[in-house]
């Protein structure tokens, strides 16, 4: 029962599959050219396990930013897994103790949009695991064969740009409201006037941060 | 040094008080509102303020600088993203209109 359960949970994943490995797998490749070996690529997707904050660290670090900016930057990035965390726990109330933190690590974006999808709050530990396997090894994977194979890909493909393309897709899919809209064009500005003269790649963290106050005032004023 | 330190903090807050927080202890008391309201706009803003890092700018030595083609490119990009809502369509017509890009230019 809890096997069918889990092979269950693994099955969602696949039609995600399109859009995660591209991702991963240029993840991947990007760390490569900014000049992380394959095993520093890996660690750093299997400790972090985050494909927006992997990128901003990978950036930040390539340029030698302070170590304090690397991680404000990426657990600003980061800080979404805990709304994540508290919408999901009433689909936990039976998760045995010993599951619990295999079900916190892997807690990712495709995660929350498979899991919440059922309105039904009952217990999904096992659907859970499943998808949760199947989401780790396949990132994982994909990371590992993007840094491996990134210095065999031809310069002239200009293949990093595969990267900011899925971000910009991502993106694009989640302007549902104007908003967000405003988040968006507000974040664009401000990288655009403060990514190049401010220190230390601290523009990235700040644009973020002010993109997201302009979401917010913006649906005070419209509301 | 930087790399181990800032990966393992990372690592550690994000699995632990962030991704556990809620499933691995279980606190009683939930956020603000408007700690809510912000993290409900810090993905896009994530999304696009790393899109636009990569598409807007290239390094130049010690220096950034606007990179013309990839910025088009980025437009073209946009605009296939939100006309077709589609992954495939999307990476397709922007990895071939940056080569267009540069093949002409």
């Amino acid at each position: 029962m809890k096997l069918k359960r889990m092979y269950h949970g693994a099955m969602l994943v696949t039609p995600l599959l399109v859009g995660l490995i591209p991702f991963a797998v240029s993840t991947g490749i990007y760390g490569t050219e900014k000049g992380f070996t394959v095993y520093e690529s890996v660690i750093l997707s299997l400790i972090v396990f985050a494909g927006a904050s992997q990128v901003a660290m990978m950036d930040l670090l390539a340029q030698s930013a302070p170590i304090w900016i690397v991680v404000a930057t990426a657990l600003l990035i980061n800080l979404r897994f805990m709304v994540f965390s508290a919408a999901l726990s009433p689909y936990t109330q039976e998760t045995p103790f010993w599951l619990r933190p295999f079900l916190a690590y892997t807690l990712v974006d495709y995660m929350f949009i498979l899991i919440s999808a059922d309105s039904n709050k009952t217990d999904k530990s096992y659907e859970w695991a499943g998808v949760g396997i199947m989401v780790m090894v396949f990132w994982h994977g994909s990371v590992w064969a993007g840094a491996y194979f990134g210095d065999v890909i031809p310069a002239y493909l200009s293949l990093e740009y595969a990267l900011p393309v899925l971000f910009l897709f991502f993106g694009v899919n989640m302007l549902k409201n104007k908003a967000r809209m405003v988040t968006a064009g507000v974040t664009v500005v401000s990288i655009i006037g403060l990514y190049p003269i401010m220190p230390l790649g601290s523009g990235l963290m700040t644009s973020i941060i002010l993109g997201a106050i302009a979401g917010i005032v913006t649906k005070r004023n419209l509301a | 040094m930087t790399f181990w330190v800032s990966t393992l903090i990372v690592g550690f807050v994000t699995l632990f008080v962030f991704r556990g927080g809620f499933i691995i202890f279980k606190p009683t008391k939930p956020f603000p509102k408007i700690v809510e309201d912000f993290l409900d706009y810090v993905p896009v803003a994530a999304m696009f303020a790393i899109a636009g890092t990569h598409m807007i700018f290239i390094q130049d030595e010690d220096m950034l600088d606007f990179a013309p083609d990839k910025i088009l490119a980025g437009v073209v990009t946009f605009v296939a993203a939100w006309f077709s809502r589609n992954l495939f369509v999307t990476l397709a017509v922007g990895m071939s209109s940056l080569w267009l890009i540069h093949y002409f230019v």
